[in-house]
Order: structure tokens, then C-alpha cells, then sequence
């Protein structure tokens, strides 16, 4: 409850404070991630949805309830530690702020929304809420032909949104007595498999639009190239796995009885997004190209890995969720920075900044490398476990899977060479500010820490994801 | 009932009393004057929760030729909130005399007849007494060709409605032997009884849907909505986008839900079709429009393509749905035609380049705007989507497919609605003059700002309201 009101009580202040309002957004972050951190701290892993809040809202059968348990908790932990990093990231804009930071911290409040939903309706309307700033931020400060991306952005998720609204009210009107959206009593209809199938087919394609998955992709390219630096992060960052987690919380456990149908197709859609991705990415001169396609790459494969429904691939994607959420902000961080100080972002254009600042370089290839998934990066276990997992379902799409780590190899350090190494083509390179400082270390740290300690995060979400795969298990078994 | 007599007594006063002044200054009567009456309104409605009539049903008295039950109450009370926001925020000009105002509320009397009626001659008298003033209306600019030409046009048009809702009403009157509602819907129910198929009353219900279609814009009777919305002063457009819409689908609701209820199996399907096609038409056609006057006209087709889903649903829950979606249309449409006016002074047309810059200009215009927008796209914690999830919620069980052709529609309908932000925020162009707002401006829209967000926050502030006692 406080994750979402803070924010949005925050945001609405910020809009209105002027030069104040990147400090009161701030702030507001910060205090937001505290009281995760007090949750946090008080957070039993096995003890279910916790911290529950439950009142009616738009009626009595559609509820304001929120609850945390450890699914949630991973990425209520990304969003909270993410914002404040890409705030921060935002600091030095000179135009139109107060209006960019209201909008960030107002999407901070709405995700947490979606992370710490337990009923259908409210799940969709801060779905819907997440939309409407990235939507401003990408159209007021974007770049090229700003409007059309965005519209055609809007729509794409718009129609995919429309289409979860139709499924979970034609759900909400099977459960006994059209009397409730709560996530239990949607999860406890039971479908005919043709019904299933269409319900399914709706709630997938909200989600495989914000994932994006092979054939949904169409939006995402050209939005992060043309979104500004806070809002690719905030995309690609948290936004993403808003798809993510909707597939494996509110996706799989609704339709069990047709998985046998989707779960082939999101698989095979995964691994092509995977193979495909990166085979574009390598061709790129645009470095926030690379990232955006290096990003279709990665998510491509944490929905292969949830599909399968297993506990080492559903552990493996929370986990990659997360990291890739990381080094996603670190690496959209590290191009704006370089976009700032050279004015372009073409790999043509760069080179020998490595020489110019060597802090900065370092920050930059610890990135890279987690982006990379090198061993003791938060990138590599997640992959493994997700490579294991999809090996496990089907030996032809894990191998193609991990072909991935070596095309990410390609193109990330081709992006590395061709930037930092070689002959110095910008001018000078101004040193990096305090606010960069921070941010990049607060990722690099985070990079680090759980690549070397990874189980950290599993143990929080581990007790979770074994009920989630239950409930699954045991509505397919009631079944056949 | 007061209320009504209040208006049209009221009506003729400003008539009188404003005959040589400019009409801002008739503002001061009408304003206070609706005022009352949305008090002896609310007060009506207390009276009938207290006096706790069992059902909706059994409530229409025979013998008397309007009702004032909760339903007709509410409707009439949103319907009088219209008019106030419409008098409000439209009332700059210096016309001399106060003909239009009282016209204005002459009209909203019919409305309120329209809202309550219990008779099918009464709800004749309700259309009659709404539309003929709009005639007068539609053409107020007189040395403007486009407004005569609307004028003409809706007046042949609704001429010939009316011709054929009052058909409608004989075939009734023919099979059942009456017009009184409760009668009709009794000798519907008792021939469905005994099995006789009456030819009569089905060609009857058929005009009369023919007719009601019209009065709502619908498909495939919509035709001339565009040009008389596009032609028509801007405070006459927002009135019948409102005023006449909210008055045409009480009574609509009224008519199907309560008079011919059983015969839903027989007219549904008819009516799902129709309003799928108006939704398609409405949303498509406003994509392809160059000026935002017409691209209003067209996406008010298509929201009473939404409302239509209301009559189609369980009575209680259409009922609701309808009420809250009303009310979100009106406020929201109120403003962006504020908006609109208020950018085209001193130019030519309603072209979407009048917005260019606005976001620069001021905050909370902007602020007004994307929330106006929202609410009409239906975009969650507005108004709009309160009322479009009840829409939704109410047919999913009966018209599955509609609902998907409903959702797609509003996909579309993002296209256009969002069109505008691209002028008013994405460009770098500066088009709008300065816009001054005076106080009581301010005030009636903060209130339909307050509406629409209230409502879409927590629609139980309205539906949680106590009108259908046990």
C-alpha cells in the first residue's frame, strides 16, 4: 500500500514544485524503497502472501488488495532499487523537468502496483497506469519521429491490455456468481480447454506485446531508440519484466488447462526472439540499437525458461528478471553518458575513450560483462539456470538457446571495442559527474554482488515459485 | 416533478427577463435556477428510497403518464448537471436576448420527460419538446450557411424519425391494445403465454427501434449526426452531444428495459449488431477526419455504440453502467469542447493545429485535456473506464462477441483521441492565442475535472448509492 501511495503522492507534488521537484522525487523514491526495505528486512520467505490489504473498491467483487509474497518481493526489490538509480541518471536535464521526474517517480508507484496486485481488475488498471508516463516521457522528451513511435507503442500494448481486460472479465463471469476478481478465486475457475484457449489467448497477448516476444516485437526497437535515456531505462529496466511476471503469475496459473497448447509456442517464439535478436544485434552501429535488440535477445529466453513451468527454469528467470533488469539500466546508463559527451551514440563515430577516462571504462565493461553473462556476474547464473531448464524440456531449443551467450559475446564486446578502444574520435571527455558516480557504482555493485551471491535471491523467492508451480501442477492433475 | 415545473416555469421568466439584455447576464438566473432543481431533485430521491418501493417493476403506476422513480430521477439529475456545465462554461458571447438559454431549458424539460415517462405519448411530448427547440438551435448562427444547413437537415431528419417512431407506437398500440408501459409489457408477456406470435407488436418494436436509434445516433441511422455536430455552434453541439444524448438513452433504456423486456430474445440481437456496427463505424470513420470537430462528432457515434451494450445488459447492472458512463461522457465532453471553442478564437475551423502549444501555455489546461481524453478512451482511473467496465461486464455473459468488438473499437479509438496530444504537447509549433478563464468558468471545470476523476477512482461513490431498496 505505502509502495504505491508514496509515489504517486510524490508524483503529483513533483509536477507542481518547479526546480524543487527533482529533490522532492527523490526523496520520495528513497523513502518508497525504505519502507521495501522494512518489508523487507521482516520478510519471511515461506510465509505466503504477506502483508496483506484488502478493501473493496470499485464494488464488492473487485477488491484493493495488495499482498507481497517472495515472486513479488524479487521484483518489488528491482523497481525500488532501479528508480532511484534512474533518477538519478536524469539529474543534469535542463528542460521541462519538474513534469519527466513526476512521471518517473508517478511509474515507480504504478509498477509496484502491478507487483503487489492480488486481484484481477486492479492488476489491469495499474497495468494500464504504467503505460501513461512512459507514454509522456517517451513523446514530450523523445527524439526522431517521437509521435508515431509512441502511438504506435501505445496501441500495440493498448490492444494487448484490452485483450487481458476481456479474458479476466470473461473469467471474473465464471467464477461462482460473477462475485470476485480476487487472484484466488480466478485461479480456481475451472475451463473447458477450448475456453482456456481463448482466455489464454488474451491474457498472452498482453503479455507477449510488454515482453516483447518474436512476433510482437514490432514496437521496441524503435521506441528505445527514440525514448530518452529515462525512459529506455524504466522500459527495458523494470517494464519488461511487468510482461514477465505477468506470464508467470497471472498467465499460467489461469489457463493450466491449455498450457500443453501455448507452452510449445512460447518456447519456440522465445528461442527465435533469442536467435533473432542478437543476429541483428551484431549488425548495428547504433548503440542503444545493440542494447534494445541484445534486450530482445535476453527476455526471449527468460520466457522460454518460465514456459517450461519447472523450478529451475521459473528460479532461473526471477533471477535473470532481475539482473537483466540491472545491466539493461547500466548499459542504456553507459550509452547515454557516452551520447552526452560525444553528441552521437554511432559506433562509427566513437572510439579511444577508454584512454580519456578510465573510470568510466572499467564501469562500462563490468556491464558489459554482466550483460554478457561471464562467471561471477549476476548475469551467468540466471542463464545457466534457464539454458538447464530449456535443455531439460527439448534438447534442440536448448542448444539453439545457448548459442545466445555467444552471440551476446559478439556484439556487447563488439560495442566495448568499438567505443572505448582504438583511435580517440571525440574531442574530450568530460569527467564523470557525482549523480553518474553514484549511479554506476550502485550498478556495478549490484552486478557483482549477485553474481557472486546469487542464492541470496533465490532463497527469497524459492518457497513461492513451489507453490506457484503447485497450483499449476495441481489444477492439471484435477483435469486429467 | 417540481423540478420539472421549476424549469419550465423558470425557462419562461428568462425568456422575459432577458429579452433586451446581453445573454451572460441571463447567466445569473439559469445557474441558480438549476440549481433548485437538482435540489428538489435529490430531494425527489430521498423520497422515493424512504418511501421503499419494492421493485422497479411493479412501480409504474397505470393511469399516471410519468413516474418519477429512482431511474427517471437519477437520469434527470445528470441530465440537469449537463445543462449546468453546458450554461457554465458557454455563455461568452453578447447576444442580445436570452432566446437560446430558454430554449436550452425548454429543451431539458422534454429531456425530463423523456427520462420519466410512463406512456408512449408522453415520451412522444418528451422527443417533440426536446428536438424542437434543438431545431431552432442547430441554426442560432444565422448568417452562418453551415449552421442552416444543419439545422434544415436535422429537421428533416428528425421530422421523419418521428413519423416513424409514432408508426411504431400505433403497431404497438394495435397489438397490445395500449400505451402505457406496464400494460404493453403485459400483454407482451401474457400472448408469450399462450404462444401467439404478434406480428404487429414485432413490426412496432422494430420502429420503435428505428426511431430511438435515430434520437441516439446509432448505426445505421447515424448519418446525420456529423454534419449537424460539425455545422451546429459549438454550444449547441456540446448540448446535443450531452443534454440530448443522456435524455435519448434514459428513455431508450426505459423503453426496451421496461416496456418491451420481454421480448429481449426478439430485439437483443438487432440491437448487438447495431451497436458493433456503430462502435466500428464511429471509431473508424473519426480517424480519417482533418478537423477535431468532427472527429467529436464521429467518436460521440461511437460512444453510444457503448451505451447501446447498456440496454443489452441485465436491467439493474445496464442501468448502473449507463448512469456512470453518462456521466463520465458529459463531463469529459463538456471539456474538451470547452477546449475546443476556447482554441478556435479567431480562427477558421476546428482543425486539430488550433492545440498546437497548449501544453506550453498552461498546466492546468493541459492537465484538463489528457484527462478529458483519458476518460473518453477509457483509460483506468477515469470516469470513462468506470463506465466501460461496467458495459463490458454487463454483456460478457450474453453478447461475448460484442465485448470483443467493443475492445477493439476502443483500441482504435486511441488513434484519434491521442492525436491531439501531438499538438498541444509533442509539437514545437506555437498556435494558440492565450486563453483567459473567467471564475465561474474555473469552477464548473474543476467540477467535471472532480467528476471524472471521483468517479474513475471509486465508481462505488455512485454505484454503492441506495436506489434499489432490498
Amino acid at each position: 500500500m505505502e509502495l504505491i501511495l508514496i509515489p504517486i503522492i510524490t508524483a503529483v507534488l513533483a509536477a507542481w514544485a518547479g526546480k524543487w521537484s527533482r529533490w522532492i522525487s527523490l526523496a520520495g523514491s528513497l523513502v518508497t524503497g525504505f519502507s521495501l526495505l522494512y518489508f523487507f528486512l521482516n520478510f519471511n520467505p515461506s510465509g505466503g502472501v504477506q502483508w496483506q490489504w484488502d478493501k473493496a473498491w470499485f464494488s464488492s467483487a473487485i477488491h484493493f488488495h495488495t499482498g507481497i509474497d517472495g515472486i513479488s518481493m524479487i521484483l518489488l526489490l528491482l523497481t525500488n532499487i532501479l528508480a532511484p538509480l534512474i533518477l538519478l541518471s536524469a539529474f543534469n536535464r535542463k528542460e521541462d523537468m519538474p513534469l519527466l521526474f513526476a512521471l518517473i517517480i508517478g511509474m515507480q508507484g504504478a509498477l509496484n502496483g502491478v507487483f503487489v496486485a492480488r486481484d484481477g481488475l486492479m492488476f489491469y488498471i495499474f497495468w494500464e497506469l504504467a503505460l501513461i508516463p512512459i507514454y509522456f516521457i517517451a513523446g514530450l522528451w523523445g527524439e526522431g519521429d517521437r509521435f508515431k513511435t509512441t502511438l504506435r507503442f501505445f496501441i500495440y500494448t493498448f490492444i494487448g491490455s484490452l485483450a487481458m481486460l476481456a479474458s479476466l472479465i470473461y473469467l471474473f463471469s465464471k467464477t461462482p456468481d460473477a462475485s470476485s476478481f480476487s487472484y484466488e478465486s480466478l485461479v480456481a475457475v475451472k475451463l473447458s480447454v477450448k475456453e482456456a484457449f481463448w482466455v489464454g489467448l488474451g491474457l498472452l497477448l498482453a503479455f507477449a506485446v510488454k515482453i516483447p516476444l518474436m512476433p510482437f516485437h514490432g514496437w521496441q526497437p524503435s521506441t528505445y531508440t527514440e525514448a530518452p535515456a529515462a525512459g529506455t531505462m524504466l522500459l527495458s529496466g523494470i517494464m519488461l519484466k511487468m510482461g514477465l511476471y505477468g506470464l508467470l503469475r497471472w498467465f499460467m496459473p489461469m489457463v493450466p488447462e491449455a498450457l500443453p497448447v501455448f507452452v510449445p509456442v512460447i518456447v519456440a517464439t522465445g528461442i527465435t526472439g533469442v536467435i533473432y535478436g542478437a543476429l541483428i544485434a551484431i549488425k548495428q552501429n547504433d548503440m542503444k540499437r545493440i542494447v534494445a535488440y541484445s534486450s530482445l535477445s535476453h527476455v526471449g529466453l527468460i520466457a522460454a525458461g518460465i514456459a517450461v513451468a519447472g523450478e529451475t527454469g521459473v528460479q532461473g528467470g526471477l533471477l535473470q528478471m532481475f539482473s537483466h533488469g540491472v545491466n539493461a539500466v547500466g548499459l542504456f546508463l553507459a550509452v547515454d553518458i557516452i551520447e552526452r559527451r560525444n553528441q552521437t551514440r554511432l559506433l562509427d563515430n566513437l572510439g579511444g575513450m577508454a584512454g580519456q577516462s578510465r573510470a568510466f571504462a572499467v564501469f562500462f565493461l563490468v556491464i558489459v560483462l554482466g550483460a554478457t553473462a561471464v562467471p561471477f556476474t549476476n548475469g551467468f547464473p540466471g542463464e545457466l539456470l534457464l539454458l538447464k531448464s530449456v535443455f531439460g524440456y527439448h534438447q534442440v531449443w536448448g542448444i539453439l538457446g545457448g548459442i545466445t551467450i555467444m552471440l551476446c559475446a559478439v556484439y556487447m564486446l563488439r560495442m566495448y571495442q568499438f567505443s572505448m578502444f582504438g583511435e580517440a574520435k571525440g574531442t574530450s571527455f568530460p569527467s564523470l559527474q557525482w549523480h553518474e558516480w553514484i549511479a554506476l557504482t550502485g550498478i556495478v555493485l549490484l552486478i557483482l554482488l549477485f553474481g557472486l551471491f546469487p542464492q541470496k535471491l533465490m532463497d527469497i523467492s524459492a518457497p513461492a515459485v513451489k507453490n506457484l508451480l503447485l497450483l499449476i501442477q495441481n489444477t492439471k492433475e484435477v483435469i486429467s | 416533478m417540481t423540478s420539472l415545473l421549476i424549469l419550465f416555469i423558470g425557462a419562461i421568466f428568462v425568456l422575459y427577463y432577458g429579452i433586451r439584455k446581453a445573454e451572460s447576464k441571463s447567466l445569473f438566473i439559469t445557474i441558480p435556477l438549476l440549481v433548485v432543481a437538482l435540489g428538489f431533485l435529490i430531494n425527489d430521491w430521498k423520497g422515493v428510497i424512504e418511501k421503499n418501493i419494492p421493485d422497479w417493476q411493479t412501480r409504474l403506476v397505470p393511469a399516471n403518464m410519468l413516474v418519477w422513480d429512482s431511474t427517471a430521477i437519477a437520469f434527470s439529475i445528470v441530465l440537469v448537471l449537463a445543462l449546468m456545465m453546458v450554461f457554465g462554461l458557454f455563455s461568452r458571447n453578447n447576444h442580445a436576448g436570452a432566446d437560446l438559454p430558454a430554449l436550452m431549458l425548454f429543451s431539458v424539460c422534454g429531456g425530463m420527460l423523456m427520462t420519466s415517462f410512463s406512456n408512449l405519448i408522453m415520451l412522444f411530448l418528451g422527443i417533440e419538446c426536446l428536438s424542437i427547440p434543438l431545431y431552432v438551435l442547430a441554426g442560432s448562427k444565422k448568417s452562418d450557411l453551415a449552421s442552416n444547413e444543419s439545422a434544415v437537415k436535422y429537421f428533416l431528419m428528425g421530422a421523419f424519425s418521428t413519423a416513424i417512431f409514432l408508426m411504431g407506437c400505433a403497431f404497438i398500440y394495435g397489438g397490445s391494445g395500449s400505451l402505457e408501459l406496464e400494460s404493453i409489457n403485459r400483454a407482451i408477456s401474457m400472448l408469450s403465454h399462450i404462444g401467439i406470435k404478434s406480428n404487429l407488436i414485432s413490426a412496432g418494436v422494430m420502429l420503435l427501434m428505428a426511431g430511438m436509434l435515430f434520437k441516439v445516433s446509432a448505426f445505421p441511422f447515424h448519418f446525420w449526426s456529423p454534419d449537424v455536430y460539425d455545422g451546429s455552434p459549438n454550444r449547441t453541439t456540446v448540448f446535443m452531444a450531452t443534454v440530448v444524448k443522456i435524455a435519448a438513452f434514459a428513455a431508450f433504456f426505459r423503453l426496451f428495459n421496461y416496456g418491451l423486456n420481454d421480448m429481449k430474445g426478439f430485439w437483443g440481437m438487432t440491437l448487438a449488431i447495431s451497436a458493433a456496427a456503430t462502435i466500428i463505424f464511429g471509431n473508424i470513420s473519426a480517424i480519417r477526419q482533418h478537423s477535431f470537430k468532427r472527429t467529436l462528432a464521429y467518436s460521440s457515434v461511437a460512444h453510444a455504440g457503448y451505451m447501446l451494450m447498456a440496454i443489452l445488459a441485465i436491467p439493474v447492472d445496464g442501468f448502473w453502467a449507463l448512469l456512470v458512463y453518462l456521466l463520465a461522457y458529459a463531463s469529459s465532453a463538456v471539456c474538451v469542447f470547452y477546449l475546443l471553442d476556447r482554441t478556435a478564437e479567431g480562427k477558421a475551423g476546428f482543425d486539430f493545429e488550433n492545440f498546437n502549444g497548449l501544453g506550453k501555455q498552461s498546466k492546468w489546461l493541459s492537465l484538463l485535456l489528457v484527462v478529458s481524453m483519458f476518460s473518453m478512451a477509457g483509460i483506468p482511473l477515469t470516469a470513462g473506464f468506470a463506465g466501460k467496465y461496467g458495459l463490458f461486464s454487463g454483456i460478457v455473459s450474453s453478447y461475448p462477441w460484442l465485448l470483443i468488438i467493443a475492445l477493439l473499437g476502443s483500441a482504435i479509438s486511441i488513434a484519434y483521441y491521442f492525436r491531439v496530444f501531438k499538438n498541444a504537447f509533442f509539437s514545437s509549433e506555437n498556435g494558440t492565442t492565450k486563453i483567459s478563464i473567467g471564475m465561474l468558468e474555473v469552477v464548473f471545470l474543476l467540477i467535471s475535472l472532480m467528476i471524472t476523476l471521483v468517479v474513475g477512482c471509486w465508481p462505488a461513490v455512485i454505484t454503492s448509492l441506495q436506489i434499489f431498496p432490498g
